[in-house]
């Protein structure tokens, strides 16, 4: 596999998982309004905070209204992290190395970005927002399950996962710290949040399965954390995305120790969470394990990209 | 126009060859084709089409048009149309033919060009009209290429004059795109259209991506089992990019860029992440120019620094070669019939356009004179760039082009106007008519010469165009060889 093919197809993994979370932090948080905490603003604000860039947003807008919101980090194609923008990127990346994935793969999300460039905000908001997240959770996982169902278990495999899963680690770090950022004194009220954070990574039947009674942001977070077997957790995600740069040992000599290097930062990653004890994460320490992770997860973006994308130049002739 | 039988309200008018209808008569192999479209109603024909248009955007059939600067403006669908091209068995045999054995001359010719001379010291072809070619390539003098074959993959463009013959209006000996539309084209038929196709014996075309495969295959230096052949793209921006992809899907190549490749010890290998793999193929789909910026211009970032001496050790076969130009440039073509006779002792079995050439005075004064009867080409330009159509110029343009001609005269051909044959096309469920021409594509590998059955059917989509091209909003029809 080519260098520009392995970083085209890490950031397929990335962007299609980062568009999927996002619509379904959207959705959950769109709907919690109407259990009313009166603030329009602050929960519009809360919103942008979680998935976007604020000072980008403010820069454009004077207040956080809903419509303007939704835009932004829907449809807007000038904001690089809208979902929109994100579902044009994996499409872009995928153009690119067409040849190397099954066609029907290209043709499902180049048909779906398609339909996303034609939606108007206007249709969303009219008709049903949950029936366009709907749409696009769906559309993300026909992209997903068909990929799962027919793609060649081969190192480029390999790359569009690690890509999806080091995304989805990074994606519930921010999501715990979106929701960790509430004004101790609001904590009671938070128990929505906390609700709703459950329910966009669907994990609320699967918590409740746990037997794990109080619905707490420090319960939740220990789940989103350290369930190992729930597919939406860091602890899972960090492990298969350690397992997939393993997977890539045997194709992968040029970079060798350096891969050798990337498997033993991931595995001390996951270890750590591993040894992390229920205890070890409360109200107090959240937020210092969040920081150490969102590092951890930072760390290993930026060894993918040295080991894989940035081969030296060479001319011999 | 209501239904389709009412032929007498826009019967194409007799000065053109109509491939449906002779007359107010619907030829006997379109009868059932004739048959469903009136069946058909007005509604259901432009929702046919909607489908299929709706299919191609999906799949992403697109040719990128050069120039612009908007990324979304860029890309464009293939205008597509339903109504499929139909060409009878008898018909075939002569254009496969015909196909085959001018193929075998062409590559005849640069062998001998590239070689002993022989046609230029009999004086066939001036000497002039060769080597000061800026396709005529010197690296290539006396080298030995695999299989003694310079034109992999050629496209021979046909059209068919009044009376229905076939004529040969140019030769594409570079590199000929077009293949993916002839595979998807078949492909929306079978899916959108299954009624009708599965109707006629038609001649399937996917052997044709085998023998595409097996051709490169035997031009391999080496005789490894499984040569690693690529294909070489100058990149997603190309307007052609699709074709590449779908190709290398298809056939199973590597897709590779200038960028993935690296020279060493006069070997080509691609750079993966396993380490260095050789190139024993390279199907390239970019120009000489940019090849290697060693041997050719050296800003081109496209290609890859020493290819051409690993070409020249034998380490790596160019397909197409390197200085095949030289045969498809415009003036040369009018030697093709020549080359016939000269190097396969035969009888052209497709000819020529009549072709006057600008250099010689009598035919440039002949020309001069009656400008708006002529279409005039520069001989080196393809895609439907630099033409003057004479019916459809003004007079200030012409008076351009006559100066242009006097300065350089070697530059020019002009042809009289060419009878392109009409076709039927779906025109929001309306019938129209509109030039056609095909592009057949043969692929040679020393022993044997494929030609694929049917090829490219290419639509001008303004009324009374003559520019089929996609580069000029060209579309295409699918086109079905009957096997009886």
């Amino acid at each position: 596999m080519l260098d520009r093919i392995a970083e085209s197809l890490f950031w397929i993994g990335r962007y299609t998982e980062r568009a999927e979370n996002h619509a379904r932090l959207l959705d959950v948080y769109y709907h919690l309004r109407e259990e009313g905490s009166g603030e329009p603003e602050a929960v519009w604000r809360r919103i942008a905070e979680a998935i976007g860039d604020c000072a980008l947003y403010e820069e454009r807008y004077d207040g956080y209204r809903e419509q303007d919101v939704l835009y932004f980090l829907t449809l807007d194609p000038t904001q690089d992290n809208s979902i929109l923008s994100c579902v044009a990127q994996a499409r872009d990346n995928l153009k690119k190395i067409r040849e190397q994935l099954p066609s029907e793969l290209w043709n499902l999300l180049n048909g779906f970005y398609l339909w996303l460039k034609g939606v108007r905000l206007e249709e969303v908001t009219q008709q049903s927002p949950h029936r366009f997240f709907q749409r696009l959770k769906e559309g993300l996982a026909a992209f997903q399950g068909t990929a799962v169902s027919i793609a060649l278990r081969d190192e480029s495999w390999h790359m569009l996962e690690s890509g999806r899963y080091l995304e989805r680690s990074e994606n519930i770090v921010r999501l715990l710290q979106s929701v960790g950022n509430i004004a101790p004194d609001k904590r009671k009220g938070s128990y929505a949040y906390t609700m709703a954070v459950l329910k966009s990574v669907g994990g609320y039947e699967a918590f409740r399965r746990l037997d794990l009674e109080e619905i707490s942001l420090e319960e939740v977070s220990r789940f989103l954390v350290l369930q190992e077997t729930f597919p939406r957790s860091i602890h899972f995600a960090l492990a298969n995305f350690e397992q997939h740069l393993k997977a890539m040992r045997g194709h992968s000599e040029k970079s060798g120790s350096a891969l050798e290097r990337m498997i033993r930062l991931a595995g001390k990653a996951r270890s750590e969470l591993g040894w992390l004890d229920r205890n070890d994460i409360t109200m107090d320490s959240l937020n210092a394990v969040l920081q150490q992770l969102l590092g951890a997860n930072r760390q290993l973006g930026e060894a993918v990209a040295r080991t894989f994308f940035f081969p030296e130049r060479e001319v011999i002739a | 126009m209501e239904t389709i039988n009412d032929v007498s309200v826009n019967s194409p008018s007799s000065r053109f060859y109509n491939e449906m209808y002779n007359g107010a008569q619907v030829r006997a192999h379109y009868n059932h084709v004739h048959q469903v479209l009136s069946r058909m109603s007005l509604e259901d024909r432009v929702s046919r089409q909607t489908q299929m248009n709706g299919r191609l955007l999906e799949e992403g059939i697109t040719f990128t048009l050069s120039g612009g600067d908007q990324p979304d403006a860029l890309e464009r669908t293939i205008p597509f149309d339903l109504i499929p091209r139909i060409i009878p068995a008898t018909e075939w045999e002569t254009i496969e033919q015909g196909t085959r054995q001018r193929v075998r001359a062409l590559n005849a010719f640069l062998a001998d060009i590239y070689h002993e001379q022989c046609i230029l010291k009999d004086g066939l072809v001036p000497r002039r009209m060769v080597m000061g070619n800026r396709y005529f390539r010197t690296e290539m003098m006396r080298l030995p290429v695999p299989g003694g074959t310079y034109v992999t993959a050629s496209g021979i463009d046909l059209i068919r004059d009044e009376k229905g013959d076939y004529f040969v209006l140019e030769d594409n000996l570079r590199s000929p795109s077009g293949f993916s539309y002839v595979f998807k084209s078949r492909s929306i038929m079978t899916h959108d259209f299954p009624e009708l196709y599965f109707s006629y014996p038609v001649k399937g075309i996917e052997r044709s991506l085998h023998d595409f495969r097996t051709s490169l295959r035997n031009l391999a230096p080496t005789d490894r089992a499984e040569p690693v052949i690529a294909l070489l793209t100058p990149g997603s921006f190309n307007s052609a990019y699709f074709e590449h992809t779908f190709l290398a899907q298809q056939m199973g190549m590597e897709l590779v860029e200038g960028r993935d490749l690296v020279c060493r010890d006069n070997k080509i290998y691609i750079r993966k992440l396993s380490g260095l793999k050789q190139v024993d193929v390279l199907y390239r789909r970019i120009d000489d120019d940019y090849l290697d910026p060693l041997a050719f211009r050296p800003d081109s970032m496209l290609g890859v620094a020493g290819l051409m001496n690993a070409y020249r050790f034998g380490n790596i076969t160019i397909a197409n070669a390197p200085g095949t130009g030289v045969a498809d440039d415009k003036a040369i073509y009018t030697f093709v019939p020549e080359m016939i006779r000269y190097y396969l002792n035969e009888r052209p079995i497709l000819n020529n356009v009549p072709t006057y050439l600008m250099s010689r005075p009598d035919e440039r004064e002949h020309v001069l004179g009656r400008l708006e009867e002529m279409v005039v080409k520069e001989t080196s330009l393809s895609g439907g760039y630099g033409m003057l159509v004479g019916p459809a110029s003004t007079e200030w343009e012409r008076e351009r082009f006559a100066a242009k001609i006097r300065e350089n005269p070697d530059n020019y051909i002009a042809q009289p106007t060419i009878k392109l044959s009409t076709s039927p096309i779906n025109l929001d469920g309306r019938v129209a008519h509109r030039h056609i021409d095909l592009r057949v594509f043969a692929l040679a590998d020393g022993k044997n010469v494929h030609v694929l059955p049917g090829g490219l059917t290419r639509v001008a989509m303004k009324e009374g165009s003559l520019v089929v091209n996609s580069s000029q909003g060209g579309g295409v029809k699918d086109t079905w060889v009957l096997s009886e």
